[in-house]
């Protein structure tokens, strides 16, 4: 239980994570323990809890079997994994996969510094054609050429790579089918690791499921948005909500930890370790004090045998309670979801700030990692009307993608027969 | 449904549901809401245990489709066997023994309350085994044979069917052809002498006739299919509109 904070907001915060993070995040892990549960090839599988999100998913999941008695079927580790460590499996030779990948991360900016980022490496000494903006197959060329700096980095990537196998191989323990759990959305890293390590099995069970980056979605059959799945906010289906401030679900589950970017060989027959797993890792998991993860965590320790049936309800009601404070928030509610600056990942150490810097108006609501709050933040007492407008505006643009859905469908020759 | 006098088949193949047994007006999500209500009903006068008939239809809608989910990661040719999604829903809403028993007597009950035979169809069925053509049944459906067969035992005392065929039985479905292909094993008959009925397009249809078969297309009515999709529209329109019940419980908000 998380003590009696004295600041309001980290109060309110905390609040916000019982009544409304935590019951979400029961139904998830009733949801993952029924997959688990009605898994057919159980014996040959692992829930693997990504690093960073997953491994607080895996704290929750681990106390909510504990407090309903729930039996686990699928051992589970933790995975230490990111975007940055799928993407070095998956390099040799580059497929679409990975190359898209790269390219929306890294649109205009030089190869050399994606280089840099999958080699965690500054000493390369590139040739100047590294310097041009990222293009997935002058990138793909550049790594394949027969040069000494280019093979320095294929030798620097491989090194990593092959640290990393070794890293899941101790975590499945031969086991060949993976089910990576993780907060979400486009399942990344699993079509990376079906890629990359296609003598695998891989499947993605996360929280949220979006296709938000537009991309192909051929890993999309097998990766489950157990929570949320939809590629944009619908106002009537509240879990979509979400996806109004993906990041605030982001901030409530990641621990303060780095995200995993170098493994290490460790001492003696041990598997490698990650660069994440400084000394007392497994402590800084658990809620650093009263907030969102604390309160969410606090839900589910108050969750009992007979209490099961009441998930989804309390789900349901969780849910209500999140789209009123995302969607729409007063002046508290802003205060207390006031998050700390975000990482951009992949291997480099940039932050992203909630609240876009000061600029035009419009620009800083636009650019910010929560518009209904950046709205309700400049305009405290007008911004109502603001947020009545956004609601409608999705309303809108929700119409008339499922009447453009719709008529693709009838579009298509009917099927006969009733499913 | 337009049948030919004669199969000239060694063995009729049947499809069970909206083929053998016929389902009403009403749609899924609304036969799970009866056998939620009637559930719940039993579980109070005897046992004396309250639940909310909500929370029945949520644990089995739930338990189905990610129990299905579950299925199409690991092995998506296989099915998913009722017992085992009795015995989650069990564990959901706290339930065991002969409350938990329930569940699966409720389903049946329902089943058996919203089937009814086809006629027309039987009488043609028991005609062909009655001049020497094996009449066996193949289901794609979470239920085992046994529950099958009380099915039509109850709704058509003297159906000619000598085998029940289901995928969660064999672990293997006819929408993937897996079922079928068991079916010629156990059988021991060439797919050509297999004359395969149904109505589902892909399962009864298409993947049979790929697999060499004979196949015959029956058809439900348009407006009852219309009815069946308005029904679970209605369905999903109340339940969103429905408000989730409050619960009272030590440490909550909601209490």
């Amino acid at each position: 239980m998380s003590a009696a904070p004295a600041d309001p907001a980290a109060a309110d915060a905390d609040r916000f994570g019982r009544e409304a993070l935590g019951p979400v995040l029961a139904e998830f892990c009733l949801r993952l323990w029924l997959t688990e549960r009605f898994l057919p090839d159980a014996e040959d599988a692992t829930l693997l809890f990504c690093a960073r999100g997953g491994l607080r998913l895996k704290l929750l999941y681990e106390r909510f079997l504990a407090r309903t008695g729930l039996p686990a079927r699928v051992p589970a580790a933790a995975l230490m994994v990111s975007r940055l460590v799928a993407a070095r499996t998956a390099l040799e030779p580059p497929g679409e996969g990975v190359l898209s990948e790269l390219g929306r991360e890294f649109s205009g900016r030089p190869m050399s510094e994606v280089a840099a980022a999958l080699a965690q490496r500054q000493d390369l000494a590139l040739p100047a054609a590294w310097d041009a903006p990222f293009a997935a197959g002058r990138f793909a060329a550049l790594l394949a050429a027969d040069e000494p700096a280019a093979a320095a980095l294929r030798g620097a990537i491989a090194e990593q790579d092959a640290r990393f196998r070794r890293h899941v191989d101790a975590c499945t323990g031969g086991r060949r089918h993976g089910l990576l759990v993780d907060t979400g959305l486009y399942g990344s890293t699993v079509r990376l690791l079906q890629d990359g390590i296609p003598a695998m099995r891989w499947s993605g069970l996360q929280f949220a499921r979006s296709n938000y980056k537009r991309l192909p979605t051929p890993h999309f059959a097998r990766t489950l948005g157990l929570s949320v799945e939809s590629d944009s906010y619908r106002p009537w289906e509240t879990c979509t909500a979400a996806l109004r401030f993906w990041h605030l679900i982001e901030a409530a589950l990641e621990p303060d930890l780095p995200s995993v970017r170098l493994f290490a060989d460790a001492d003696g027959d041990g598997p490698p370790r990650a660069n994440l797993e400084v000394a007392g890792w497994e402590a800084r998991i658990e809620p650093e004090g009263p907030g969102l993860f604390a309160g969410a965590l606090a839900h589910v320790e108050t969750l009992r045998p007979d209490d099961l049936h009441r998930v989804p309800a309390e789900a349901a009601r969780g849910w209500r309670a999140f789209k009123r404070a995302v969607v729409w928030p007063d002046a508290r509610m802003v205060a207390a979801l006031e998050l700390a600056d975000r990482s951009r990942d992949f291997g480099r150490l940039e932050k992203v700030a909630q609240f876009a810097a000061p600029g035009g108006t419009l620009a800083q609501i636009r650019d910010s990692l929560w518009r209904e709050g950046a709205l309700m933040r400049r305009f405290p007492r007008a911004g109502r009307a603001g947020l009545v407008l956004i609601e409608l505006a999705h309303a809108a643009r929700t119409l008339r993608l499922q009447a453009s859905a719709l008529r693709r469908r009838a579009a298509r020759p009917a099927l006969q027969g009733a499913p | 449904m337009l049948l030919p006098e004669r199969s000239a088949a060694r063995v009729v193949s049947c499809d069970v549901f909206d083929t053998l047994l016929l389902r009403d007006h009403r749609s899924e999500s609304r036969r799970f809401r009866d056998i939620a209500g009637l559930a719940a009903r039993r579980l109070a006068a005897e046992h004396g245990i309250q639940r909310d008939p909500a929370a029945i239809w949520t644990a089995r809608t739930e338990v189905q489709r990610h129990a299905y989910r579950a299925l199409d990661l690991a092995r998506p040719t296989g099915d998913v066997r009722f017992a085992d999604m009795v015995d989650a829903m069990a564990r959901i809403l706290g339930l065991a023994g002969p409350a938990a028993a329930i569940l699966h007597e409720a389903e049946i009950a329902v089943e058996r309350s919203q089937l009814s035979a086809n006629a027309p169809l039987l009488a043609w069925l028991a005609a062909e085994a009655w001049s020497g053509t094996r009449v066996i049944a193949v289901s794609d459906i979470y239920h085992e044979a046994g529950t099958i067969a009380l099915l039509l035992g109850a709704l058509c005392p003297r159906h000619p069917v000598a085998r029940i065929y289901t995928s969660a039985d064999h672990d293997a479905t006819k929408r993937t052809g897996a079922l079928f292909a068991t079916v010629l094993r156990e059988e021991g008959a060439a797919p050509g002498e297999i004359l395969h009925i149904g109505d589902d397009h892909r399962a009864d249809v298409a993947i049979p006739r790929a697999l060499g078969l004979r196949t015959l297309q029956v058809v439900r009515p348009r407006h009852l299919i219309l009815r069946r999709r308005t029904d679970a529209l209605r369905a999903r329109i109340v339940s969103a509109l429905a408000p989730p019940p409050r619960y009272g419980r030590p440490g909550s908000r909601f209490a």
